[in-house]
């Protein structure tokens, strides 16, 4: 059943009842005071007659019957409300007017002077107020009993009640309609909130519900929009990951099956012996550089598979002493290729992997020395932080193609493939880089330099001493 | 002479190509990226292309649009190898789908079957005294013909079809018979000594010890 239709029936059955109660309460009681306000008329017209009666008596002296029949008689025809009027000497009628038939009912005679009333129906089914009493003559006790006709109350109740039904029928009806719309107004929000859940079970993940109000349901539609949304968030996380892990299988597929394809294929002709000794030398030669490239491959994998589940080792190091290290290691080499090695450095210690931050260099070196000739200039600066150091690599070679910046330490991207391929690259450096950088709670950052040329810098994060 | 365009920016892999497809007796011509394919396709006709998916630049994929309505088959040669990448190859009109690594004899065998199905493999092989029709299968020697089994015409077209070079006896059965080598099988030299016989190649298909054979033949 739905949630509206409760509302509407349970709205309808409080209604009802309070509304039929108290309606019932206010015909009886008003019922009740007319039927009271008939009662105490009667009784004192009755009162009347009876004192009438008893001056009649005292007026004529001995028991005339004859006189107080024509006195009764002009009493009744004042007063017209009595439908009958009987005066009695125990089983005697002595006067009657406007016999009235009653339903045979067990009450008891006129005892004593005392003044009865009851109500009584008659054969015909008419209301009648019964009024009897005895009044003393001489030695002869004489009953008098009255009819008064209340038929026309008990119909006035009878017609109230019906007005009354049909008042209480097109409540209902109203309150019915009223009760539905303003339930359906109510719970629209909630309709809207699950059509929305149901359109984000099917996919729709961008769909969120409208906050309408500021009450529970609004509460509940706001909670709902900040779960869809972290939802939302999570599985394009998901989703980012599984698309970083396919493009790191493709290349990585790329990468092993490239130089496989080569390493087979020549091996395949030179058992086929149908190579002149040129083409097996050349043949040899493929074979060789190609598993030369499979083995770095592998190493330079192996590296960043070490380094993921490495646990990294803090020391103090001094960043100025280590990059000098390297430089006077390296600068000999380079300048052999008409490269100048440089650097610049703050003093201070700081925390860091020397191990790791020492091979982090070598490759950014490695990389700048790639992309220079002759005339280049390669400098390593380093500047102290708050919390650990920031190293630079520049040099004045061509810089970044602009397409590249962002996908640089992404696994097997190369800028320059064949170019890339002819130095023996495989297209993991940066992204070890990342790697040790991140280990370092730090980042990895490339521009161009304005003045041309291009510029890696690294935070590191790993404290100060 | 049938001409194959070789569209792969890896140069070991290109040059492997291009001298085994030479050996086998095509005409080859190496470009290594989209761009300098597309300029070389401008000018010349070739019967068979191909085509690395993964090239620098234009890709191969993009590429293929450039070819299609040239109407040129193409055979692509790949490391991806999951299902949507071949459906997207052979939906863009790529005759096969070819991935990387690969046997040289598989490769052959490709380019093989894409041009006899553009008709422009030679229908007629002729080695020495020998003349295969390979429409009808029959085969006639000065203009006697060859009785052959169905297995021996197999053997005999791989043979011609790999001058000069040395064919293991696992790839013959895998060619021939189309499955698993059982190694001191004695089916493919059964089979290569009644071919001898029959052909008069007693001299030609010679056996290397240990491997298999290799026909020697001028060409």
């Amino acid at each position: 059943m739905k949630f509206r239709l409760k509302i509407t029936l349970c709205m309808l059955g409080i209604l009802s009842v309070l509304f039929g109660v108290g309606g019932s309460l206010l015909i009886t009681l008003s019922f009740q005071s007319t039927l009271e306000r008939e009662k105490d008329a009667a009784f004192d017209s009755y009162q009347m007659a009876l004192g009438t009666l008893q001056i009649v008596n005292s007026v004529q002296g001995r028991s005339d019957y004859q006189q107080i029949s024509k006195t009764l008689d002009q009493l009744s025809e004042q007063n017209a409300a009595w439908s009958s009027l009987r005066l009695s000497a125990g089983d005697e009628t002595i006067f009657e007017r406007g016999a009235v038939e009653l339903a045979p009912g067990d009450f008891p005679g006129p005892a004593g002077d005392e003044c009865r009333l009851r109500c009584r129906t008659g054969t015909d089914g008419r209301r009648y107020l019964e009024l009897s009493g005895s009044l003393s003559m001489g030695e002869q006790p004489l009953s008098l009993t009255a009819t008064r006709d209340i038929t026309s109350l008990y119909e006035t109740r009878r017609s109230q009640q019906g007005i009354y039904l049909r008042i209480f029928g097109i409540m209902i009806v109203l309150c019915m309609a009223l009760a539905y719309s303003i339930s359906y107004v109510l719970t629209s929000p909630l309709e809207s909130l699950s059509k929305v859940s149901r359109s984000i079970a099917t996919g729709q993940l961008n769909r969120r519900a409208r906050v309408r109000s500021e009450d529970e349901i609004g509460v509940l539609t706001a909670d709902f929009n900040t779960m869809a949304e972290r939802l939302e968030g999570t599985i394009h996380d998901l989703q980012d990951a599984v698309e970083r892990q396919e493009r790191f299988m493709g290349g990585f597929a790329h990468e092993l099956k490239t130089p496989m394809t080569s390493i087979i294929g020549y091996a395949d002709l030179l058992r086929g012996q149908s190579l002149s000794p040129e083409e097996q030398a050349e043949a040899a030669h493929y074979i060789f550089s190609e598993g030369k490239r499979l083995e770095s491959l592998s190493l330079k994998l192996l590296d960043i598979l070490v380094l993921k589940k490495r646990q990294i080792g803090l020391a103090p190091v001094k960043p100025s002493l280590l990059i000098r290290n390297l430089v006077d290691h390296l600068a000999p080499i380079y300048a052999a290729r008409g490269i100048e090695l440089s650097c610049r450095c703050e003093k201070g210690a700081c925390l860091l992997d020397a191990d790791l931050v020492q091979s982090m260099l070598l490759n950014l070196v490695d990389n700048a020395g790639k992309a220079l000739s002759k005339g280049g200039h390669i400098e390593i600066r380093a500047a102290m932080e708050a919390d650990g150091c920031r190293l630079c690599v520049l040099d004045n070679g061509p810089g970044f193609p602009a397409h590249a910046l962002e996908h640089l330490t992404e696994a097997f991207y190369r800028a320059d493939k064949s170019r890339s391929r002819q130095q023996g690259g495989v297209g993991l450096g940066l992204t070890l880089c990342q790697e040790i950088a991140s280990l370092h709670n730090g980042s990895i950052r490339f521009a161009n330099r304005a003045g041309g040329g291009a510029l890696v810098a690294v935070e590191l994060r790993g404290g100060r001493v | 002479m049938i001409r194959i365009l070789i569209v792969e920016d890896e140069r070991p892999i290109s040059n492997l190509i291009r001298l085994s497809l030479t050996k086998a007796g095509y005409a080859c011509t190496c470009v290594y990226d989209g761009m300098a394919a597309a300029d070389l396709l401008e000018e010349h006709r070739f019967d068979l292309i191909l085509l690395d998916v993964m090239l620098p630049e234009v890709d191969g994929f993009e590429l293929m649009e450039y070819i299609r309505p040239l109407e040129i088959p193409v055979i692509f040669l790949t490391a991806k190898n999951t299902v949507s990448d071949r459906v997207k190859g052979l939906r863009l009109g790529a005759e096969d789908y070819l991935v990387k690594p690969f046997e040289i004899i598989e490769l052959l065998a490709r380019v093989e079957v894409v041009l006899r199905r553009y008709q422009k493999s030679d229908l007629i092989l002729q080695v020495d005294d020998l003349v295969i029709d390979t429409r009808s299968m029959q085969v006639r020697k000065n203009g006697m013909e060859v009785p052959l089994t169905k297995k021996e015409y197999d053997l005999l077209l791989l043979f011609v079809r790999n001058p000069n070079r040395a064919l293991y006896r696992e790839t013959i059965y895998e060619r021939v018979w189309e499955g698993e080598y059982q190694y001191g099988s004695k089916t493919v030299d059964l089979h290569v000594q009644r071919l001898r016989k029959k052909v008069g190649w007693e001299s030609k298909l010679r056996a290397i010890n240990k491997v298999g054979y290799r026909l020697e033949a001028n060409l």
